[in-house]
């Protein structure tokens, strides 16, 4: 016991640290490779933006600010970082992030340094971000960035010094940076981000980094960029608008043709009755069927493949309208990129509004019930949902990984966001309308499905069932188990009256038929008579003894919490009733707490040992011995008496109650005997009863055969 | 006994002591929600706030939308403040009416929120405070400008008007009459609402170039507005015959300016707004009284100024307090 508590406390120290260490872990090591083949990007993390995977590659196609996936060790210090990139869209930067710490959704929110690839001022730009953003001087690409093009960017961390290797993979032209700051930033995650345009990632490997890698690129550069604050007007030729026309001119044909920009709303309602050529201009809100939005309404575009867009991307869009199942869609003949980085708030609508034509279209973002999920073999997830008034369902590409789907309980309250497509009626299942989402990030839970659903109520009352079935089986079995513990006790006590009290009333009994007998016959003389009454006055004296040792054996204030050898020793002398005996009491070992079983049943052994020494052996002294070990108590108690045969007494004298007991406990009981020498009765128990199987077998039987004999 | 009790008190008191000090009504963080927060305008009020953070011992956690006005987003960010038991918020509403709930329930906390830019129209609180730009002042410097510059009498178009800004309505409203006061003959011949983007804006003010040949100046409200109009401007080749003033201004447009493409930025002094919502915050943490609006007054930065001390303290980004 006294070296249990610590052990089992350090364990319970250890098992609380290694869960701590689990939980805190990341599990990444390095060499790290991400090649995107499987799609699925399990381990990294989604923060903004419009992430899907396309070939082996990871996209962004949104122009948030600042959009990201995180991913790695919080541990990575000297990191080599090599990814393959390119830039979607005409104006922004996409790029790399290492050692990030703290990083959640926001333009510069987190911690660390960002290597990335800007257009605007065709750059290999490197800074330190810490919500908030401060760069390097640029270093001018060789052959600009180019929209569309592979980029293959090397970047190396090595104490407070960031190299970076940009290489252009259709010329190899390379350009290479330097960054370094005093009290850096040590460790950290790696990522990706673009801000403010579109961006694809592939082939993603984080090596350990030496000194060399870093001194190799250092050797390149020119000069040594220390991150410093955007300061001053001349310093910027961003965001001016002249990207905007890069993409192909229209024809004059078309120019001349569409002098006019039509309102979304308008065009919808005239219809394709309306042959001419419009122009719109709008926001893109959805790629994957293309969507786009003015102040007024959103439509459905078809357009050619070559205009690769973002959302958030502002264009001009020439073309006609034409009805497909009874729904106005915009052919377009040409798209005009006109501006970028808008990206459109979604509008709260209920499910009714939705419904309605109004919204048709548009960005809408709605909160409902999630009924049934699935997804189809090309990953595109399907959600049925409802709401008190409206049943509809939302449709979009899987997430990055499984684990976003997978979330998704049916009950659980969720928030979707996407392009509201109305009608027509697509049955029970479908609903009235269609929310398009732009990826699984469109869905957010709001709450988890509720604890009542018929389902769980069913299992939880069944499972109460069962339960309570389970209690009462315990209980009887332990009320039967009290009963059957009462009727042994009864049983013994049966057997010890009938060994004593009985005998002993029948050997008086006896005793006053002969002594009746002899009067009668007139045979028996004064004397005699005298003597026979004397013994039978004895056999009183004796009968009354054992039956007061018995009733101070049962009393229930007996056991008071002594010591064992004291309360044998009070049970002795209550037997003896002032009658002289030397009793020695001898202690060995350090005393350990005893079961209440094992100390019971030891107590009972004890003083039916001291019975039979008082009853039968004429001793002149008494040994009481406890013996406490590593895991067993041993009980001696020895008299210097006459001592007896044991192989003719072994049924007698409550040696069956005392191998009983011992049994109970899984005790061993040694009985040594020699005529004129005395007896020891040595019983070996352990500090605990453990009950096995095979002892409970055993017990049973030793219980039955002793009722039988 | 004694030394059990005291084995069992001593773990005890030092846990409750531990939990005592643990527990604050604030967190030392101050949550700064800009419109913009990587927009250089913004940067300017982060450091005015970071610095004076600083002389308090207190952070500012700096984050907004991801682009685009995202109300929702700016919500998002004041309910984690609130949850979070930030010192204060300070934030630039991109709605006027959005917000209300969410500032109340900030206010209902007892968490000091400043609202900074322009004004929107709520209740007095004690924990509610302003620090606001001169909206008549910042009227009044772009009339007396396009007064001063065009020539007489005036045509001006008004663009990107954006109703759901807070303060557009007496903006509009401010510079009408200080356009009345400077010079009577002027005339407003366009004002031009709805979302202000660069294709929109360019657009938008191409027609009015086309439907209005004799205009002589451009009052624009955004600076996405501003670049759409200086496009349309460069294509008619009319950049040089009209006026073009504007507000919401940044890095890029002062570039703009020097290239001459706009004849002058109004810039509110951000970096002292920023400073001065974190004095207001503290102020309120130590029961000091605070004014509850305080007003700035803009900056008119032309070519000739924009290299002076003053204007260029105006523009200085430094964020972060180097190490």
């Amino acid at each position: 016991m006294k070296f249990r508590i610590p052990i089992v406390i350090t364990l319970l120290l250890a098992l609380a640290g290694s869960g701590w260490f689990l939980v805190r872990k990341d599990h990444f090591s390095l060499p790290y490779k991400d090649h995107f083949a499987q799609h699925d990007a399990l381990g990294w993390i989604v923060m903004g933006g419009n992430w899907q995977f396309i070939g082996d590659a990871v996209v962004n196609r949104s122009d948030e600010h600042g959009a990201k996936l995180v991913t790695g060790s919080s541990d990575w210090s000297n990191v080599a970082l090599d990814v393959d990139l390119k830039l979607i869209g005409h104006a922004g930067d996409v790029g790399v992030m290492v050692r990030v710490n703290d990083a959640e959704p926001g333009a510069d929110a987190y911690n660390g340094y960002y290597v990335g690839l800007r257009s605007d001022d065709r750059a290999l730009v490197m800074g330190r971000a810490d919500y908030g953003w401060m760069e390097g001087y640029p270093t001018e690409l060789i052959g600009g960035v180019i929209a569309g093009r592979w980029y293959h960017l090397h970047v190396v961390a090595v104490g407070c010094a960031i190299g970076a290797e940009a290489i252009d993979k259709i010329t190899g032209a390379t350009t290479y940076g330097f960054l370094e700051e005093r009290n850096c930033v040590a460790k950290g995650k790696i990522g990706l981000r673009s801000m403010a345009t579109g961006g694809e990632w592939s082939q993603v490997v984080v090596k350990e980094a030496s000194p060399s890698e870093l001194a190799a690129i250092k050797s390149k550069v020119t000069f040594i960029q220390k991150p410093r604050f955007v300061f001053r007007s001349a310093d910027s030729s961003r965001f001016l608008g002249e990207a905007a026309d890069q993409e192909s001119q229209p024809s004059s044909e078309i120019r001349r043709a569409s002098p006019i920009v039509s309102n979304i709303e308008t065009l919808k309602m005239r219809g394709s009755g309306m042959q001419e050529v419009a122009t719109i201009r709008g926001f893109v809100t959805l790629l994957n069927p293309l969507y786009v939005q003015d102040s007024t309404g959103g439509i459905a575009v078809d357009a050619p493949d070559q205009f690769v867009l973002n959302l958030g991307d502002e264009v001009e869009v020439v073309g006609s309208t034409r009805n497909e199942d009874e729904k106005v869609r915009f052919v377009a003949k040409y798209v005009k990129l006109t501006g970028d980085r808008t990206l459109v708030p979604p509008s709260s609508v209920t499910s009714t509004q939705a419904a309605g034509i109004l919204f048709d279209g548009r960005l809408a973002e709605l909160r409902a019930r999630l009924l049934s999920k699935k997804v189809d073999s090309e990953g595109r997830v399907t959600l049925q949902l409802e709401d008190s008034a409206q049943i509809f369902r939302a449709e979009g590409p899987g997430g990055l990984s499984d684990e976003q789907f997978q979330n998704l309980v049916p009950g659980s309250e969720l928030r979707i966001r996407g392009v509201c497509r109305v009608g027509p009626w697509q049955g029970k299942e479908g609903g009235a309308f269609t929310i398009l989402m732009r990826s699984m990030e469109d869905v957010e839970i709001v709450a988890g499905p509720p604890w009542w659903s018929t389902r769980l109520l069913i299992r939880e009352v069944a499972l109460l069932v069962i339960l309570v079935g389970l209690g009462i089986y315990i209980y009887l079995k332990a009320e039967r188990s009290k009963m059957r513990a009462i009727l042994h006790e009864r049983e013994r006590l049966a057997h010890e009256m009938h060994d004593t009290l009985a005998q002993s009333f029948a050997g008086l009994g006896f005793h006053l038929q002969g002594v009746r007998n002899s009067v009668r016959s007139g045979t028996l003389t004064v004397p005699a008579v005298v003597d026979k009454l004397t013994l039978a006055c004895d056999l009183v004296t004796r009968t009354h003894r054992d039956a007061s040792a018995e009733i101070a054996a049962l009393h229930p204030g007996t056991d008071d919490g002594s010591d064992l050898l004291t309360l044998l020793e009070r049970c002795t002398y209550t037997m003896l009733e002032g009658n002289p005996l030397p009793i020695e009491l001898i202690r060995e070992g350090t005393p350990h707490t005893l079961s209440l079983a094992v100390r019971d049943a030891l107590f009972h052994v004890g003083r039916e040992a001291i019975t039979n020494i008082l009853r039968h052996a004429q001793a002149t002294s008494i040994t009481m011995r406890t013996k406490y070990e590593f895991r067993f108590v041993t009980l001696e108690i020895c008299d210097d008496g006459c001592g007896f045969d044991y192989e003719r007494h072994a049924k007698g004298f409550g040696f069956c109650g005392i191998h009983t007991r011992s049994a109970a406990i899984g005790a061993t009981v040694e009985i040594i005997s020699e005529i004129d020498w005395g007896t020891c009765v040595r019983v070996k128990a352990p500090y605990r009863m453990r009950r096995t199987v095979a002892r409970r077998i055993r017990l049973e039987r030793a219980s039955s055969t002793d009722r039988i004999g | 006994m004694r030394l059990r009790s005291l084995v069992a008190v001593v773990p005890l008191l030092f846990l409750l002591g531990n939990v005592g000090c643990a527990y604050k009504k604030y967190s030392d963080v101050i949550c700064a929600i800009p419109r913009d927060p990587s927009g250089s305008l913004y940067v300017t009020q982060h450091a005015g706030m970071v610095h004076a953070a600083a002389r308090f011992g207190m952070k500012v956690y700096w984050n907004g939308p991801r682009g685009g006005d995202d109300t929702q987003q700016q919500i998002e960010l004041m309910e984690r403040a609130i949850q979070q038991r930030n010192a204060g918020i300070v934030i630039t509403p991109t709605a006027a009416f959005a917000l209300d709930t969410v500032i109340q329930r900030a206010l209902s906390d007892k968490l000091p929120v400043v609202i900074l830019g322009s004004p929107i129209p709520f209740p007095a609180d004690p924990y509610l405070s302003f620090v606001i730009t001169d909206i008549n002042q910042s009227a009044k410097l772009a009339a007396d400008r396009i007064c001063l510059s065009s020539k007489k009498p005036a045509e001006i178009a008004i663009i990107g008007i954006d109703p759901v800004t807070p303060g557009t309505t007496a903006l509009l409203s401010s510079f009408e009459k200080a356009l009345d006061r400077c010079n009577l003959s002027a005339r407003i011949v366009s004002k031009v609402g709805g979302a202000s983007t660069f294709g929109q804006s360019q657009a938008t003010t191409a027609r009015i170039l086309r439907e209005q040949p004799k205009l002589t100046a451009i009052y624009s409200l955004s600076s996405v507005g501003t670049r759409g109009a200086i496009a349309a401007l460069q294509a008619a080749h009319r950049d040089h015959s009209v006026r073009l003033v504007s507000i919401d201004p940044n890095l890029d447009l002062v570039l703009l300016l020097r290239r001459g493409e706009i004849d002058a930025l109004i810039f509110p002094n951000m970096r002292a707004m920023g400073e001065k919502s974190i004095e207001n915050i503290v102020a309120l943490h130590k029961d000091q009284p605070v004014q509850p609006i305080v007003i700035f007054e803009p900056v008119l930065v032309t070519r000739e100024n924009v290299d002076t001390d003053s204007v260029q303290t105006l523009l200085k980004m430094d964020w972060r307090e180097i190490p």
